[in-house]
Formats: C-alpha cells, sequence, structure tokens
C-alpha cells in the first residue's frame, strides 16, 4: 500500500485518487467489475517486470514477455495448447492441402467494439502483419502466404508458396492475432496503447510505469470445458515493478497475486509460505555467454576453447541459483523433441587452458566482458572474471543498460558477452534462427559457419518433426564444438502465485492465458 | 613582513594561528577535545587497516562458491557475500579505496578552488564575474546529480569518479577563498605591499594564501566526509571502482536487495562508512574550534 501512496504522490493528486482505486481492487469481494460480467472470480492483480511500449501483436518483439498481456485481449484462428496441439478458436475448423488453408470461421463473435468478427476482418489482419510497411515485426513468419481471400462472410482461404512448418504457430501467436478493423483504421498509431481484440479481457487503461487495467468482456465467445461462460475473473490489474525484491515483498504481502519472473534468490525465499505456490512448469531462462568470434582472441577456435575449459558452469549456477537450476547443452530443456543429453561441452580444465593459452603466448590478453546492470548477470560476470583470471586472461567487466549492452554488441564493440533468454521458445527455430544463422540480427559471436546456415535453413524446410530434430540437435552440436557460444546455466522459472490463484493455462512456452483463471475464496 | 600579523591582531586569530603552523596552544586545545581525540583514533584504524590492504586482495576478489553468504563464523568475521568472499577483507579493501577518493579529490579541489578563489578575489573585474559565474553554474547543480552526470559522460570507474568528485567540490573552495580574499584586500598590510611594489602573485601568495590556512583547514577537513560520501553514493550506482575490487558504496548496494538472507552484508561496509564519516566530521568540528574559525558558512 505504501509503494502505491508513494508512486501515486509523484504522479500528481488526479492519479493519486486513481491508484487508491485500485487498491481496493486487491479485495475481489469489494469490486464485482459490473453487474453482468465475469464470473465473480475477483479482480486479478499481477506483478509484470517487463513492460511492453506498445500492445500491438504485430509490433511486438519481446517474444518471451508480450504475450502473457496479448493473450488477454486477443484471440487467434487456432489456438496451441500447451501439448504442442493445434484446436479451434475463432476459426472452427480448417481444411489444408498442399498449396492452401481454408478455414471456417465462428459466427458469434464481436470484438470489444461491437465490431462483427468476419473473413473481412481476417483479412484485414492478415495483410496487415504481412505488410513490412505497418511496421509489422511478424511479417517473416508469415513468408509462405501468398494470398489472404475472404471466400464467403466465414471462411477465408490462405494461399501458401512452400511447405512451412511454422505457419501454424504462427497464426496461433501474435502474428495471427485479430484486432478489431474498425479500430485499426480509426486510429493505426494508437492502437497499441488502447488493444481492441475479441479476447477475454477488455481494455481499460494504462498509464506507463505504474499499472494497465482490464474487465472481463462479457461477451466472449469460448466457454470451458463444463460449459460455463468465461472468462471466470472480473478483471485484471497489472502493476509494473521491476525491481525483483519488491515483487517477492509484493506477492509476500498480497500486493499482487502473481508475478511474471522471480529469481532463484528470491523465489527460494518463498517456499515455506503456505499463501504463495511455486511451481515449476518446465520453464528455463537460459544464460550464456557469447565470444566475439570476429576479432582476436576469441576468432581462434582454440582460444574459444580454452574459455569453455575455464568456465566452472556448476560454481556459477550454485552462486546464482542455489539449488534450482539445470546445466544444459544449449537453448534445450530436457524433455524438448530436439534435446540431446550426449551434447557436452568440454571438460572443466582450467590448468588445461592456462597451457593453451600459454602456448599461444596469450598469457595476459586483456578481454572485456559486457553484462547487463541487473543482477545476476553482473554477478555471474564477477564468477567469469575470476575463473577466466584463473586460465590467464585479464578480464575487464562492464555492467550496462540493457540498451547500451546490446548496441555495443551488434557492432561487434565486446570480447565476451552475457545475455539471458526464457525457453522453451515456441519452435526450436525462434531459439537458433536469430543467434547463429549469418546476417541474423542477435548473432553476437558474428558467426559466418555455412554448416549452420544449412543446417537451419533444412530444418524450416519440411515438417517431420524427427528430420527437423536431427536437424537442430546437429546445429547444437556444432555450436558446442566450435565454442562460439558457452551455455551457463539454466535457473528454474517457475510460475510464482498466490495459492488462492487458480486455473492458469499456458502457452508452449509458458506464456499465460488466464480466461480460466480465477481467485479461489 | 611576517611581523605584520602581530601588529594587527583584527587580522582574525585563525590566520594568526595557521599562519604559524598549527601552534601549541591549538595543538593542546586539540588534545584536550574528545571529539578530536575519537575523531583521530577512528582515522589512524582505517589507515592502518587500508595499508594492510593488499595483503587481503586474494580473500578480497577470489570467488569461493563452497561459502556462499555465510554470516559471521571464525574463519570470517564479518561472513561472506554472494560470491563466498570475504566481508572482512572487502571492507579493509573498501576502506583504502574510500581514503584514496577523500584525500585525492579533497587535495585536487583545494589546490584548484583556492587558486581560483585567490584569482578571482584578488583581481576583482572581468576576471572575478567570469570565474564566479562559473562557479555559480556548477554550483547550481545539486551535489550529486553534477557528479553523475560527470561519470555518465566519462565513464564508470575510480579514476572518472575521482575527477567528478574533485570537480564538483572545487567551486566551493573557490567560493570560500573569495570570499575570505575579499575581505583581506582592502587590509593595509596588503595595500602596503602593493604599493611597495610587491608583484601580484607574491602578494597573492606569500600574503593572503597564509591567512587562509586556517578556513581551509577546516573546509576540507569537512569536505573530506561529502567527498567520502559522494564516492560511496557513486559506487552504489555501480559508478565508483569497479569488480572485482570493493567499495562500501557498492557493498552496501548488493547487500540491500539480500537484507533477509545475510544481514552482514549490507551492514558492515555501512557501519564502516558510518564511523569515516563521522570521524572525518568530528576532526572537522575540533580543528574549527580549536582554530577558533568559525567554520564558512555552508555554501
Amino acid at each position: 500500500m505504501r509503494r502505491r501512496v508513494t508512486s501515486g504522490l509523484a504522479l500528481g493528486a488526479a492519479v493519486l485518487l486513481a491508484v487508491a482505486a485500485c487498491g481496493s481492487d486487491d479485495s475481489p469481494a469489494s469490486d464485482g467489475g459490473g453487474s453482468g460480467g465475469g464470473g465473480g472470480g475477483g479482480n486479478l492483480t499481477i506483478g509484470f517486470d517487463n513492460e511492453p511500449p506498445d500492445l500491438d501483436p504485430i509490433l511486438s518483439s519481446r517474444i518471451s514477455s508480450d504475450r502473457h498481456l496479448l493473450n488477454a485481449f486477443f484471440d487467434t484462428l487456432i489456438r496451441q495448447e500447451r501439448n504442442g496441439e493445434f484446436v479451434p478458436a475463432l476459426a472452427e475448423s480448417w481444411e489444408s492441402d498442399e498449396s492452401s488453408v481454408t478455414f471456417t470461421l465462428r459466427d458469434d463473435v464481436t470484438f470489444h467494439d461491437g465490431t462483427p468478427f468476419d473473413a473481412d476482418a481476417v483479412v484485414v489482419n492478415l495483410d496487415r502483419a504481412r505488410d513490412d510497411d505497418s511496421g509489422s515485426v511478424k511479417a517473416a513468419g508469415l513468408g509462405s502466404i501468398d494470398g489472404v481471400t475472404a471466400v464467403d462472410e466465414h471462411t477465408v482461404r490462405l494461399d501458401l508458396n512452400r511447405t512451412d512448418p511454422l505457419l501454424f504457430v504462427n497464426l496461433a501467436h501474435e502474428a495471427g492475432m485479430m484486432g478489431s478493423p474498425a479500430a485499426i483504421e480509426t486510429d493505426a498509431e494508437g492502437f497499441g496503447r488502447a488493444p481492441v481484440g475479441t479476447g477475454p479481457f477488455v481494455f481499460d487503461s494504462w498509464r506507463t510505469n505504474a499499472t494497465l487495467t482490464a474487465s472481463a468482456n462479457e461477451d466472449y465467445w469460448r466457454t470451458d470445458a463444463d460449459g460455463e461462460s468465461l472468462p471466470k475473473l472480473d478483471g485484471l490489474t497489472v502493476r509494473f515493478i521491476t525491481d525483483p525484491s519488491t515483487l517477492r515483498t509484493e506477492l509476500q504481502t498480497g500486493g499482487v497475486d502473481m508475478v511474471r519472473v522471480l529469481p532463484p534468490e528470491e523465489f527460494t525465499q518463498l517456499a515455506d509460505n503456505p499463501d504463495i505456490t511455486i511451481e515449476d512448469v518446465g520453464l528455463r531462462r537460459s544464460y550464456y555467454m557469447t565470444l566475439n568470434a570476429t576479432r582476436p582472441p576469441f576468432d581462434d577456435p582454440a582460444i574459444r576453447e580454452a574459455v569453455a575449459m575455464a568456465v566452472d558452469r556448476d560454481a556459477i549456477g550454485r552462486a546464482a541459483a542455489g539449488d534450482e537450476f539445470d546445466l544444459a547443452p544449449s537453448f534445450a530443456v530436457e524433455g524438448d523433441w530436439f534435446y540431446d543429453g550426449d551434447i557436452t561441452p568440454p571438460e572443466l580444465d582450467p590448468a588445461g587452458a592456462h597451457d593453451i593459452l600459454e602456448s599461444a603466448g596469450l598469457l595476459g590478453t586483456e578481454i572485456t566482458i559486457v553484462a547487463r546492470n541487473r543482477q545476476p548477470d553482473p554477478m555471474i560476470a564477477e564468477l567469469l572474471q575470476a575463473q577466466l583470471g584463473e586460465a590467464g586472461f585479464s578480464v575487464q567487466v562492464e555492467p550496462l543498460e540493457a540498451e547500451t549492452q546490446l548496441s555495443r554488441m551488434r557492432e561487434k564493440d565486446f570480447d565476451a558477452g552475457i545475455l539471458v533468454i526464457d525457453v522453451p521458445r515456441l519452435d526450436p527455430s525462434l531459439s537458433f534462427d536469430p543467434y547463429f544463422t549469418t546476417d541474423a540480427p542477435n548473432n553476437w559471436s558474428g558467426v559466418q559457419d555455412e554448416e549452420l546456415d544449412r543446417l537451419l535453413t533444412d530444418a524450416v524446410a519440411t515438417d517431420d518433426q524427427d528430420a527437423r530434430a536431427e536437424d537442430y540437435i546437429a546445429v547444437q552440436q556444432r555450436v558446442i564444438d566450435e565454442n562460439y557460444w558457452v551455455f551457463l546455466y539454466q535457473p528454474r522459472n517457475p510460475l510464482n502465485r498466490r495459492s488462492n490463484v487458480e486455473g492458469i493455462a499456458l502457452d508452449v512456452d509458458g506464456q499465460w492465458r488466464l480466461d480460466e483463471a480465477y481467485l479461489a475464496e | 613582513m611576517s611581523s605584520e600579523n602581530s601588529t594587527l591582531p583584527d587580522a582574525g586569530a585563525a590566520g594568526a594561528a595557521a599562519a604559524e603552523g598549527v601552534s601549541r596552544p591549538v595543538l593542546r586545545r586539540l588534545l584536550r577535545d574528545r571529539r578530536f581525540l575519537a575523531g583521530a583514533a577512528v582515522v589512524i584504524f582505517i589507515v592502518l587497516g587500508s595499508a594492510l590492504g593488499p595483503l587481503f586482495r586474494d580473500a578480497m576478489t577470489t570467488p569461493d562458491t563452497d561459502t556462499l553468504m555465510s554470516g559471521p563464523s571464525a574463519a570470517h568475521p564479518f561472513g561472506t557475500d554472494e560470491l563466498g568472499r570475504d566481508i572482512l577483507a572487502r571492507v579493509v579493501g573498501g576502506s583504502v579505496v574510500i581514503l584514496q577518493v577523500a584525500a585525492v579529490a579533497v587535495g585536487i579541489s583545494l589546490v584548484a578552488g583556492t587558486a581560483l578563489g585567490l584569482l578571482a578575489g584578488y583581481r576583482g573585474g572581468w576576471v572575478d564575474a567570469v570565474l564566479m559565474r562559473v562557479v555559480d553554474g556548477l554550483m547550481a547543480f545539486p551535489l550529486l546529480v553534477l557528479a553523475l552526470t560527470i561519470v555518465a559522460a566519462l565513464g564508470p570507474g575510480l579514476r572518472n569518479a575521482l575527477i567528478a568528485i574533485a570537480v564538483v567540490l572545487t567551486p566551493r573552495f573557490a567560493r570560500v577563498v573569495r570570499a575570505e580574499v575579499l575581505s583581506l584586500r582592502s587590509r593595509e598590510w596588503v595595500s602596503a605591499a602593493r604599493i611597495v611594489g610587491v608583484p601580484s602573485r607574491a602578494v597573492m601568495l606569500r600574503h593572503l594564501l597564509p591567512h587562509l590556512s586556517g578556513t581551509l583547514l577546516v573546509f576540507a577537513a569537512l569536505q573530506l566526509s561529502t567527498a567520502a560520501m559522494a564516492e560511496a553514493s557513486l559506487s552504489f550506482l555501480g559508478l565508483g571502482i569497479q569488480p572485482p575490487d570493493s567499495s562500501w558504496g557498492a557493498m552496501v548496494a548488493s547487500g540491500v536487495t539480500r537484507l533477509e538472507t545475510n544481514w552482514a552484508m549490507a551492514v558492515f561496509p555501512g557501519l564502516a562508512l558510518l564511523l569515516t564519516i563521522a570521524a572525518f566530521n568530528l576532526l572537522a568540528d575540533a580543528l574549527r574550534d580549536a582554530l577558533d574559525a568559525h567554520g564558512p558558512e555552508e555554501v
């Protein structure tokens, strides 16, 4: 409560009043969300660390976090369940052949602004998502679509130019989210700050760095397995809080009901609290160190190998995550269809690494590690500084703001960089392509490896999962053999919530679907 | 010419006392002052401790993932931090940094500020106008905001933090010195020196400067604590000395987020900081009373 009031003061009296009003939302009983709305499941308050600048699905570039919120406002033609299966959503059914997919749409859906959902709306949305000029960052994902045609009011046909194993994955997530054509036409620029979709929640308000609120969509089309109307919640309040220990305290005191990400250092403190449930749902964060292969000393594979030999991954994991981590060969998580436990990095051998440096005449070589100025990254950097120091490097650590670090790495003005991604992603191509293909935007190491390019292209040219798995395992083996990257450790990324929050459904990559969620009494 | 001092008692007891060095009565007054003794004891202790700093360098910088965040014990009297490093060793290591920054930054700004203040006060006219407007400009910013801006421009690190602190302290010295010079320069002995043809530089250095030393001594002692606080603040924000070297500010920063897990991480460096700054302040107070210089108004 104190925190709310403090931030309110900073924003002025008017805001303070609004904030105080939000405060009362904490207790579900005090706010019914309007007479007809919701299922009386209360108002869910979420602590969210990674505020998106915008909630326009086709502009969303933070693929590991924006969809937590986008899912509340938007639906897709088809939905992908946690187990990977595609099920009907706004499309009741579909038929596909070599060169086209035809969707039959539901006829009982309207957007939040009253615009009916029909075939024309699908055409508008998919054409917009496929159009680079609209600023869409999802166009590449829909590149196999040649054209979108409204066959009749409730039938849409997509003409395809190739086999694309990712088409349905993309259609089931951001790229296929349906926004109100009327709202987009009126104000395309402002659409992302006041999203209008068909989803379970209707957007109410958004104050940057403070809160976003939404209330139940009374006319939501979806029902649960028992035929009960959804959503069950009366409304959502998202509080944007970046500091992990503040998030943990808020969760402890009931200031928020659920938190997107807590580092192990914070969530382990909640382990014995009966009011809080920390549930491992198979999500991991994958920390890695990328080596700049475009300049000395790491343009030499032997020196990169020395680095891999000098890094004690287990010690880093223990220091940063206690017991709450796994060691993985790459971005793959045990249980993924492209996981291979036999891929192993070089054995830990600091003395051997020292010998390699000595015989190369590189003892005392100065290298710079760039890390984000947010725990645990600087701490990992300090450990690496000590470990690589032991092998004979002279290591400088630079803790930087996120944007500064990324631009330094894009300009290849670094030797080693520490970063993290959330895994699993929707598809392995989303985990590997952006980092290891020659022209990829996030090819930090500056890898130009024909073998990798070939494997990664192969892997998206077929929809045979076994063949794809083979390609991706070969990719991982190659990255490890060449030691472009050192995969450090994978801390658990559990679902952190008050124990009375129930019914959270998850996407393949663990992002929330809240239509069936509710607060138990 | 120095005999003029005795014939002109209104030149100020402080100036007179300081001009002769710290005279015996002053010393006696200091030694009877409990604040001075306490402050001096703490400072001597810290100086001795920091002299041992290099011996602890290994314990200070080498992580040990087998003893993460342990509480105080026989092997680690202050416990260990998030990387298993000995907190006592790191506190000792941090004392080197804070003393270094405080002494060097205050030293630089003392010299630079005195030079500027003398020049502005003695010359007057446009020199004074220009210099003082610049000083006003710099002093319009809150101290830490200006220091942060400078470090942001130069990049983090010990040397840049030092430069930033010296830059923000210099105008303070300049203003204090100028005010003193203005009140001294119309005195007969200054006019006399000028009339008999003593060059300006000699007037400033040989006649004016000695009269300033008491004020400067007290003011510099006061600024030591300001500089120490500024260093701690900068490194709290990650802009001071970089890892693996330790500084108290950075230790407190990483400790506050872990207060519930290991209180020792924030408490010991915080305590060290508190003691050091208190000691500097006690020394300054005692010096001021002993020299009977009413410290310059806080500017």
